[in-house]
């Protein structure tokens, strides 16, 4: 049996963390409702706009998680609810991604005083509260979707901008980056050939932790009223509608309140798992799993900890 | 010490000039003025208004008077609270913010350091488990729900604290609770890495080889190390404090400054956005220069430190 690839390496030791494994499930299940929405599929009786005569009801057979006041089904709000604040969340992520991966790169590689710079900027976006500054660019960019989008992207970029800035100065030390130089290749070349494919862990890592982050804090934007406004619908707008019916019928924030907080907290999890997978340090016990057969479980458990950092580094070694 | 308080306080001073300018140009900027919900007036009262408040000129000389007035410490005047001008206005909310801010900051860092530490101090045990468990909740749940979950065991429920009131006593501690809970459990987390961190360095096992006791290394060497990376995110962690008691200030009616900022946002008044817009940038300014001058004394080697955690 031949050694494994590291990501089928990196995989294994996942599916070893329970908590993370069951994050990961929990939010392909979510994304999946949302998904489904997306496609116009019915995914419950009722239209998320059906307003009927039955209002304020509290939970029961024909809507499992009630009604608000204009009688319209929570359940269905809900779900496509998730359909906004997911996208919401993913996309602030691949913002974030693409703005701080590009910062943290063309600081990493530069080094010196262009570093320092940088880096100032990034401590000074870094200090400023992000809400205020969210509702500031809010005020200027006006309510919409893009306006939110563009309001969270500009908050969120400096963790990955940091993460890929340290991997990229502590790998640009390393022997392959002087070979590569030596073998006459272009800066561009090395950055996008060996920096980055090296650095995928980290950015992994923290684009994980950006999209609870950008979902809480949407939620929160559109609960003040700042965000999202009707007819949008998303798990903020909706606990914000739930908000002033709390005495009465506490119902209506408890759902999408549940719901943001399933969401984000398996989205945390997850990123603590992918980040103890990438950690040479973290002993995870190689017992082979129910559905494995016997001779990747033998073969897995050849490989202690100790030798996969050196057989990860050397099947990374692109050239 | 004094030379680089002196210094820092100095570098400041155009970083609130340049606040302060772009602040004043996002909202001039922006569609919708003071006075657009304002349907029943006629023009000529309209456009009165607007010459009293110097509105009607060009926005470069605006501009100039406004900075003028700044460096005579005036903030302007409130185009919604009529007859008030925005100094009276913040003087009032600033102490409250700062009172809900300190507390919220107290219980989390008391609530926090301890959570983290007997985590760390329990790797892998049950206590680890449910330690993290809480943080990573902690910082999962948005504060909106926890103060909506608050208001209703604690105030509509079993009505045994008030919800919509600020006054000494037993009115804070539902605020001061909601706004510590996710600073409470980011430095619970915190804590317990730089605790397990610490705690794996060669001194900390000369020290038990030595024949310290369990108790007594952690309390008093690793804690003291392990309490630099805290320290070091006291900075974002005002910032933290200030928006989390935007949500606060919003649900249970606290008159702060964060509730003022939100209404003048959508009230579109200008001078009190930059007003508190400047205050709390001053305060994030003190914050992060109070935690450099505590390195200085914590530990000298950082002095030498140049790279980014």
């Amino acid at each position: 049996m031949h050694q494994p690839t590291r990501t089928r390496m990196l995989w294994s030791r996942l599916r070893r963390i329970p908590v993370a494994y069951a994050s990961l499930c929990i939010i392909l299940l979510i994304c999946g409702v949302a998904l489904l929405s997306g496609l116009q599929v019915q995914l419950s009786p009722y239209m998320y706009d059906e307003t009927s005569t039955e209002i304020l009801k509290l939970p029961c057979w024909s809507h499992p998680m009630g009604t608000d006041e204009l009688g319209r089904d929570l359940l269905s709000r809900v779900i496509y609810g998730s359909q906004m604040s997911i996208s919401i969340g993913f996309t602030t992520a691949m913002v974030a991604f693409g703005l701080g991966t590009v910062y943290g790169a063309i600081s990493g590689f530069a080094g010196g005083k262009l570093d320092d710079f940088m880096m100032r900027g990034v401590d000074i976006a870094y200090a400023l509260p992000d809400l205020l500054v969210m509702i500031l660019i809010g005020v200027l960019v006006g309510r919409g979707t893009l306006g939110i989008l563009v309001a969270l992207g500009l908050v969120s970029w400096m963790g990955t901008a940091r993460l890929v800035r340290a991997q990229f100065l502590q790998l640009q030390r390393e022997e392959f980056v002087e070979a590569a130089r030596a073998a006459g290749q272009t800066n561009l070349k090395i950055i996008l050939k060996h920096l980055l494919p090296n650095s995928l862990g980290p950015i992994i890592v923290a684009i994980t932790f950006t999209v609870p982050s950008a979902i809480l804090s949407e939620s929160t934007l559109s609960f003040i009223g700042l965000g999202l406004s009707p007819p949008a619908c998303s798990w903020g707008t909706l606990a914000s509608d739930g908000w002033r019916s709390l005495r009465s019928h506490p119902h209506l924030i408890l759902f999408p309140s549940a719901f943001i907080f399933i969401t984000v907290l398996a989205f945390n999890f997850l990123g603590d798992g992918i980040r103890d997978i990438f950690d040479p340090r973290t002993r995870i016990p190689l017992k082979p799993l129910p559905d494995t057969d016997w001779e990747e479980a033998t073969a897995l458990k050849l490989s202690e900890p100790e030798h996969i950092k050196h057989d990860v580094e050397a099947s990374t070694r692109n050239s | 010490m004094i030379g680089y308080i002196f210094r820092r306080t100095l570098s400041a001073i155009p970083v609130l000039w340049i606040i302060a300018s772009l602040t004043f140009i996002l909202v001039r900027v922006v569609p919708g003025g003071p006075f657009d919900a304002e349907k029943n007036l006629p023009p000529e009262v309209v456009a009165n208004i607007k010459a009293k408040y110097h509105l009607d000129k060009p926005v470069g000389e605006q501009y100039v008077l406004y900075m003028s007035r700044l460096l005579h410490g005036d903030l302007g005047v409130s185009y919604k609270y009529v007859n008030r001008t925005v100094n009276d206005i913040l003087a009032d909310a600033f102490p409250v913010s700062l009172e809900l801010g300190a507390l919220g900051l107290l219980l989390a860092v008391s609530v926090g350091v301890p959570l983290g530490t007997v985590a760390a101090v329990n790797r892998g045990k049950a206590e680890d488990y449910i330690a993290m468990f809480f943080a990573t909740a902690g910082i999962s749940v948005p504060g909106f729900v926890i103060g909506a979950l608050l208001i209703f065991v604690f105030g509509i429920w079993l009505k045994i604290l008030p919800v919509a009131l600020w006054e000494h006593g037993r009115s804070m501690i539902l605020p001061a609770v909601t706004l510590a809970a996710s600073p409470a459990a980011y430095i619970a987390r915190l804590t317990r890495a730089s605790v397990l961190d610490v705690m794996e360095k060669d001194w900390v096992r000369t020290a038990r080889s030595k024949g310290l006791s369990g108790r007594a290394t952690i309390i008093r060497h690793v804690l003291r190390n392990a309490l630099v990376p805290v320290v070091t995110v006291l900075g974002p962690l005002t910032a933290i404090l200030i928006t989390g008691s935007f949500v606060v200030e919003y649900i249970y009616a606290v008159p702060g400054m964060g509730r003022f900022f939100i209404t003048a946002v959508g009230n579109r008044d200008y001078d009190l956005i930059i007003g508190t817009t400047l205050i709390f940038a001053v305060l994030l300014i003190i914050s992060n220069a109070a935690v450099d001058i505590i390195y200085q004394f914590l530990d000298p080697r950082m002095q030498l430190e140049s790279d980014h955690p």
